[in-house]
């Protein structure tokens, strides 16, 4: 009681407005871990001195090939879909990237980047479909899906001219030399074939349509990434032992069949000074290359690689051949070459997925997303892209600090034979003192320089420190391995497994039974169980009773009556417990779909459904649904008013924040629902809204309050921030769960709900709420932006009850309002992520620290982003700047004056005692 | 030995050992040896001092006055208190302590206060004077509780108990599966 007491009263002291990071804090209590996410071998372009790359997740970056740091990178999100792109090298300093825009994929948007820089060169907009095809020759020259060539200017990226497919025709490619651009098309009833264009004009340079193949089926395109020759391959569906080659450099096409020596599975076409060489991969996994030699419009085949297990690649005039242990290179053409050099690389253990070269170097993609950069000199660096690809993520707390003693010993110190048990103790300590000047020089570094975490801790240990900072941040990533980050150490690697369920797609990790033990579980049924300390995996099985065609959706993990389950909720409304028990109880679920939400009830080992909630139109959407995070804690049932009356929190455990757009009328909504029985509980439409349905409706729900967030583009257009305080009543002092057990059955009042609207200016992408310990520090509200920052939006301000267009009274001020302010949040002190630029990021997670201030916050998605927010200011903590020499001083001059001054006076009262001194 | 006059004069309380030689010195103005030494003047009238009655009505006017006295700085401390504010400063609580600690150090004092008053013949009296004495203290005590309470220190109101006020139980265990 006392506690609670003193809890409220510490909250209103130091709950204050003025926040914000200091600069002795940015870079020490946060870190950043920049992503550029997965890649492939068509959008990766690798030279001697440069690496540009164009990720999966729309990040077009340059790393440095020295080590492999980003040099520069931009988030294309908004301009370019990775799935229609093209990376090209535009000329020695640029690179080029074509791409369909994401909000219109008739669009194309096409941009000239300088590699050194970053800077934008040129770029411009194309209507016309998607692209197909980019062939640079001096210009640029790019086929889109909608049938228009165009000729663009290399210098300014202005259009010189624009050719139009004839009807019938669609795109399939086209390939500019000096001469002539070929542009290679499908037509219904003739086949493949090309026109030539004029490169000059843009006019045909002859009428005919030349047919090269007359099987219209005839897809899986490759255009040679040759200088010299104009080569292009294609196959035809199902035909897995034949692949056809023209040679469009003559005058007249010259198509050749070949026969590799085994089926292939895939294949790549490099042309060199005097021919073609292809890279075949079988199917049964083995490559090799054979080398044909072109001549007087014959192709033939001068010699071949035996099959190997290793990887091969070719670049610029070399065959690599990548192994477990090494990369080998040959000189391309003569087959049966010994190795030119063979530089012995580690490679990770994950299988290879794909390999592209240059002349010297070779960047290796590994299936479990580490990208290994080797080049034939014997340099190397990784970059684990995996990080940008997380599923789930489990912040992990470990052990306590403290003297290392196991059970084990204290059981035989207390059993054993009393002079055994002394000579153990006494060894045991004389063990510890190998600690004690490591401990010291830390005692003293911390005592001087008031920074915690300053004192080192072994990387290699599993022992948190004292204010519970250092965690480790699991993470399941779509690579199929895990993760672990220390958050003490700028999120350095702990440990890393790969391919921890085979064959099987994580869905999600949850804690276990134990503190120190994870479940992750798969989408067909595989579970793991992993030490989270060190990454052994402990056990597998699989979830025997999945039925057929049904998978894992997702996994569940929550306490009833003192006992933590796990589940695993399958597509088909099944649930598996993971955790040996099932709960005797029945048990309420409930579970969102694309437009509606369905409850239902777990009893007796069955689930049956009980209850729907649907939208109240076709039109609707579901974007997001927020439930309050099972852990969070009520301090205090009530808020206290500034007459000291008490407005009662509705703190139904059950409610469900349902957010929802309608597409149609560009509207949004907002219902509030108890998820045991689906009743309604509240609702609020912004129907006279224009929202942006794409970006959604993001919603949290805190201790009493629900906070959801739009994008408006009505006027003032921005993301509009809606908080909802829920009471049990509006009258003050009126409490009517008091007394009474809370049940969803019984027919309960609906919450008092008191609103308020909010402008934040930038585009918000994610909402979390923080959690302390015990739940006494008030709540932040974390966003992610657009602008890649994280923002922290403090509960005190997005509150519902600021007077609007007035003072606030005595009475107000008492209850900590100020005048309300539409754009509150818009502080620059408000942002955690300071410099950095944390692109990409699409959820955030919270967990306390071990100090009832401190919140942990870790954001992911693309970038990684942690720090510690201290929502009520650092009260448990003191601040660095607290001079504990002076205060030290201060206590032994007065030690020492007391020692000198007592006996003085003590004479003196002795001495007027006795009367001979006044 | 025989016994040194200054001895017997000091312990001797007999008329005998006050009389002194006469002529060493001269009685102090106004001291008039007869009344002291005789309680007959010249005349043969006894001089009569206050009955005991009229000495125990003496002291209970007294004891009254004292019983009352509380009354008169009441008012002051009452507008005193008025006006000093429902603020938390110093002043204020400085005063609001010593409208506590003041009637109970009188309260706890009561006794030796009247004890110079009491008699068997007055213990009823004086303890009225005492009731109304402890009554006018318990009223500034009383003033102090209302400056407490325009302090707000006082748990009367709703929020002053809330941190005792625990969470409703919940029945169903709800789970979202998100």
């Amino acid at each position: 009681m006392h506690v609670r007491a003193l809890s409220l009263l510490l909250t209103l002291v130091f709950a204050t407005l003025v926040r914000g990071l200091f600069a002795d804090e940015a870079f020490v209590v946060d870190w950043h871990v920049a992503s550029i996410g997965s890649i492939d071998r068509s959008r990766a372009i690798l030279s001697p001195d440069s690496v540009a790359v164009f990720s999966e997740s729309s990040v077009l970056a340059s790393l440095d090939p020295g080590n492999g740091t980003v040099r520069w990178r931009h988030f294309l999100r908004e301009s370019a879909v990775p799935r229609h792109s093209h990376l090209t090298r535009l000329d020695s300093s640029a690179i080029l990237l074509a791409a369909a825009t994401p909000a219109d994929a008739g669009v194309t948007h096409i941009a000239a980047w300088v590699e050194d820089t970053g800077y934008l060169v040129w770029e411009t907009y194309l209507a016309g479909g998607a692209p197909v095809g980019v062939s640079v020759a001096g210009d640029v020259y790019i086929m889109q899906s909608g049938g228009k060539v165009r000729r663009l200017s290399h210098s300014t990226g202005s259009e010189v001219w624009e050719y139009s497919l004839p009807e019938g025709h669609s795109p399939v490619d086209v390939v500019a030399s000096k001469r002539n651009v070929l542009v290679i098309t499908r037509k219904q009833d003739k086949g493949l074939g090309y026109f030539t264009l004029n490169t000059e004009s843009g006019e045909l340079a002859s009428d005919s349509f030349v047919v090269v193949d007359k099987n219209p089926a005839a897809v899986s395109f490759l255009k040679s990434e040759g200088y010299v020759a104009d080569v292009i391959a294609w196959t035809v569906p199902g035909q897995t032992s034949t692949i056809t080659i023209a040679n469009l450099s003559d005058a007249t096409p010259s198509v050749h069949t070949i026969t590799p020596k085994h089926q292939y599975a895939s294949f790549s076409l490099t042309s060199t000074s005097t021919g073609i060489v292809v890279t075949i991969t079988g199917l049964d996994g083995k490559s090799w290359t054979e080398s044909y030699s072109s001549s007087r419009g014959k192709l033939t085949l001068v010699g071949a690689t035996d099959p190997t297990e290793s990887a091969i690649a070719v670049g610029d005039g070399r065959l690599f051949e990548v192994s477990k242990g090494s990369i080998s290179s040959f000189t391309l053409g003569s087959a049966d070459a010994k190795a030119e050099s063979i530089t012995e690389v580690s490679f990770p253990s994950s299988p290879i997925e794909f390999v592209t070269c240059s002349s010297s170097a070779c960047i290796v993609g590994h299936k479990n997303g580490e990208y290994v950069f080797a080049s034939i000199t014997g340099h190397t660096w990784t970059r684990d892209e995996s990080v940008a690809n997380v599923v789930s993520v489990f912040l992990m707390e470990l052990e306590e600090e403290g003297e290392r003693i196991s059970l084990g010993e204290v059981l035989f110190e207390e059993n054993a034979a009393p002079l055994q048990a002394y000579i153990h103790r006494v060894k045991r300590h004389w063990n510890a003192l190998a600690s004690l000047p490591q401990y010291l020089i830390g005692f003293f570094h911390r005592f001087l320089s008031g920074d915690y975490d300053a004192v080192p801790i072994d990387t290699n240990s599993t022992v948190s420190d004292t204010f519970g900072f250092r965690k480790f941040i699991v993470l399941a990533t779509t690579k199929g391995g895990l993760r672990a980050l220390d958050t003490a150490h700028g999120g350095a690697l702990a440990w890393k497994v790969d391919d921890i369920l085979p064959s099987d797609v994580i869905v999600g990790i949850v804690p276990g039974d134990a503190k120190d033990k994870l479940y992750v579980v798969g989408a067909f049924g595989g579970v793991a169980h992993v030490n989270g300390m060190t990454g052994k995996i402990i056990t597998t099985s699989k979830i025997a009773e999945i039925g057929l065609g049904d998978k894992v959706e997702s996994v569940i993990t929550f306490n009833d009556d003192g006992v933590q389950y796990i589940a695993a909720w399958t597509a088909h409304g099944r649930l598996h417990f993971l955790s040996g028990s099932t709960p005797s109880k029945p048990v309420y679920f409930s579970k969102a779909t694309e437009d509606a939400i369905a409850g239902y009830i777990y009893k007796e080992d069955q689930i049956i459904p009980t209850w729907k909630f649907t939208l109240p139109t076709s039109s609707y959407r579901i974007t997001s649904v927020a439930s309050r995070d099972p852990d969070d804690k009520t301090v205090s049932v009530g808020r206290v008013l500034g007459d000291r009356s008490v407005l009662y929190k509705y703190l139904n455990p059950h409610i469900l924040a349902v957010a929802a757009v309608d597409d149609a009328t560009k509207s949004a909504a907002l219902f509030l629902i108890d998820d045991v029985t689906g009743r309604l509980l509240y609702s609020s439409f912004h129907d006279d809204e224009v929202v942006d349905t794409a970006a959604g409706v993001k919603v949290v729900v805190g201790e009493h309050w629900v906070v959801y967030s739009y994008w408006s583009e009505l006027a003032t257009r921005g993301e509009k921030l809606v908080v909802l305080d829920l009471y049990e009543s509006d009258i003050r002092n009126v409490r009517w769960s008091e007394g009474r057990n809370f049940s969803s059955f019984t027919e309960t009042p609906l919450p008092f709900v008191q609103g308020q609207a909010y402008l934040f200016p930038e585009h918000i992408t994610s909402l979390a709420v923080s959690r302390s310990r015990f739940g006494i520090t008030s709540r932040d509200v974390i966003a992610t932006l657009d602008t890649a920052q994280v923002a922290v939006l403090p509960k005190r301000l997005l509150d519902a009850r600021r007077p609007v267009n007035r003072d606030p009274t005595n009475e107000e001020k008492e209850e900590g309002l100020v005048k309300y302010d539409p754009l509150s949040g818009n502080d620059k002190r408000f942002i955690l992520s300071h410099v950095y630029n944390v692109i990409g990021t699409e959820k955030t997670v919270c967990s306390p620290a071990n100090l009832e201030s401190t919140v942990l916050v870790f954001s992911y998605g693309l970038d990684l982003f942690f720090t510690r927010i201290t929502p009520s200011q650092p009260f448990d903590l003191l601040s660095k700047s607290f001079n504990k020499g002076q205060l030290l001083l201060t206590i032994f001059a007065l030690l020492v004056g007391v020692r000198f001054t007592g006996p003085m006076v003590r004479r003196k009262q002795l001495n007027i005692r006795w009367g001979t001194q006044k | 030995m025989a016994t040194p006059v200054w001895l017997t004069s000091y312990t001797e309380l007999s008329s005998n050992a006050v009389k002194k030689p006469s002529a060493s010195y001269p009685d102090p103005p106004a001291f008039n040896k007869e009344i002291i030494l005789n309680t007959k003047t010249k005349h043969g009238k006894e001089i009569l001092g206050p009955t005991p009655e009229e000495r125990d009505t003496l002291k209970v006017k007294k004891a009254w006055e004292i019983a009352l006295a509380p009354s008169k700085s009441l008012p002051m401390n009452a507008i005193m208190s008025y006006f000093s504010g429902s603020s938390l400063q110093i002043f204020s609580l400085t005063m609001t302590f010593m409208l506590f600690s003041n009637p109970v150090k009188a309260i706890a004092n009561v006794g030796p206060t009247f004890a110079r008053y009491e008699s068997d013949s007055t213990f009823s009296r004086i303890l009225q004077t005492k009731l109304v004495f402890i009554a006018l203290q318990l009223a500034t005590m009383a003033v102090g509780v209302w400056k407490m309470g325009s302090m707000g220190v006082l748990p009367t109101k709703r929020s002053d108990w809330l941190a005792w006020e625990s969470e409703t139980l919940v029945l169903e265990k709800g789970v979202f599966v998100s």
